[in-house]
């Protein structure tokens, strides 16, 4: 593969490449951050557009929750956990090249109250999944 | 590392390494695509049609599908399509859930909608940049032997020479829904330019559009550049047709506006 992926050894990581800072264990009943992977931005190219729940929304593990859009393309955000968004990162809207630069960190994209985890893997396995 | 430090410049860049080897088909199916001859179709019509064929294909229930089309006078505004884009002649325009910004349709131009499962892992990147090339490969074979990529924009172009700007020939817009495309790209052949000069087509407004007929001082029509097309998409999604670096300007990319300002 031609570039390296530092993955959070502590995230969980969803089969549509999105991310929770948490381990399923920990998540459930629990606010976790969403976002999504390196992997994920590379293959889309670069960020210029979001669109993301909204405070309030339920989203459902598996389902679309949201759009990004890149290179020409929209993409569908799949919701790696079920439950309640409880905040929405609005500084992705200023800039979207952090949703590329930091993936994992400031490009986060929104905050879930989780009821239910969808399937996740480590970063091991996702690592491995995904050939990086 | 950022992604800023493994791709200087912008991450657009065209061409990037891809993640498939380019001689492997980015299709996730081995069985040709059939393909549709649609002839003249309304646009929302054509859009209610790939949606459910694009339902099937994800759901396994149908193969890869290849619409093949004209649409009659319309113009399709993307999310980000700003209002100062928006046509000052009073025509309808549809919102539509495509990537890219205003454009117009219109007989005399070829539509082509793909609908390919991609191959895992899906690279939306790689499958824009196959999608250029097989345009680029056509145009070049039609007779406009210098078309190619601006850096920092999507679609492909005829660069500027002594009186003319760069101009746009071809225009690309997709989603991708479970791993299946929707939308794709539209080659201006024989139609009229009249409509663009009501809108900032793509957003974009320091360059032109312009027709193969236009180029070439003779009526291309659609007819003539659909079966090179065809053959040449075909070999571009198998990786028989390698993604290249056409790109002879560099530009920046004026639809990055922050929601903050929408």
């Amino acid at each position: 593969m031609a570039t390296e992926h530092s993955l959070p050894g502590n995230y969980s990581y969803s089969e549509d490449h999105e991310w929770i800072d948490a381990t399923p264990e920990d998540a459930v009943g629990a606010t976790v951050k969403v976002g999504i992977t390196s992997v994920a931005t590379e293959r889309l190219g670069e960020v210029v557009y979001a669109e993301l729940p909204q405070v309030g929304d339920a989203v459902t593990a598996g389902e679309p929750c949201g759009e990004v859009e890149s290179t020409k393309s929209v993409s569908d955000l799949y919701a790696p956990v079920t439950g309640t968004v409880t905040e929405v990162n609005d500084a992705v809207h200023d800039d979207y090249a952090v949703i590329n630069d930091d993936p994992f960190g400031a490009g986060w994209l929104f905050a879930v109250e989780v009821d239910e985890v969808g399937p996740l893997m480590t970063a091991a396995e996702y690592a491995e999944a995904n050939g990086v | 590392m950022t992604a800023r430090d493994r791709y200087p410049g912008p991450i657009m860049t065209a061409p990037r390494e891809p993640f498939f080897p380019a001689d492997r088909s980015i299709r996730a199916s081995g069985e040709p695509p059939e393909i549709r001859y649609l002839g003249v179709v309304d646009y929302q019509e054509a859009w209610n049609l790939q949606a459910e064929l694009a339902s099937q294909r994800a759901a396994g229930e149908i193969g890869d599908q290849l619409l093949i089309l004209e649409h009659p006078s319309v113009y399709t505004a993307g999310k980000r399509t700003q209002p100062e884009d928006r046509p000052t002649n009073g025509l309808p325009v549809i919102d539509v859930d495509r990537g890219g910004r205003i454009t117009w349709h219109g007989e005399g131009q070829l539509v082509v909608y793909p609908i390919i499962k991609l191959a895992d892992p899906v690279d939306v990147v790689d499958y824009v940049r196959r999608l250029e090339e097989a345009v680029i490969a056509t145009v070049r074979e039609v007779g406009v032997g210098n078309a190619g990529r601006i850096d920092g924009r999507s679609g492909v172009w005829v660069p500027a020479d002594g009186t003319r700007r760069d101009r746009k020939v071809a225009a690309l817009g997709i989603r991708v829904t479970r791993g299946v495309t929707m939308h794709g790209l539209s080659l201006n052949c024989s139609n009229t330019l009249e409509h663009y000069g009501h809108i900032v087509a793509c957003g974009i407004d320091d360059a032109d559009v312009t027709t193969l007929s236009m180029e070439l001082g003779r009526d291309v029509s659609v007819r003539e550049v659909t079966a090179p097309l065809v053959d040449a998409l075909l070999a571009a999604l198998a990786g028989e047709l390698a993604v290249a670096d056409h790109t002879f300007g560099s530009a920046p990319d004026p639809t990055k506006i922050p929601a903050k300002t929408r």
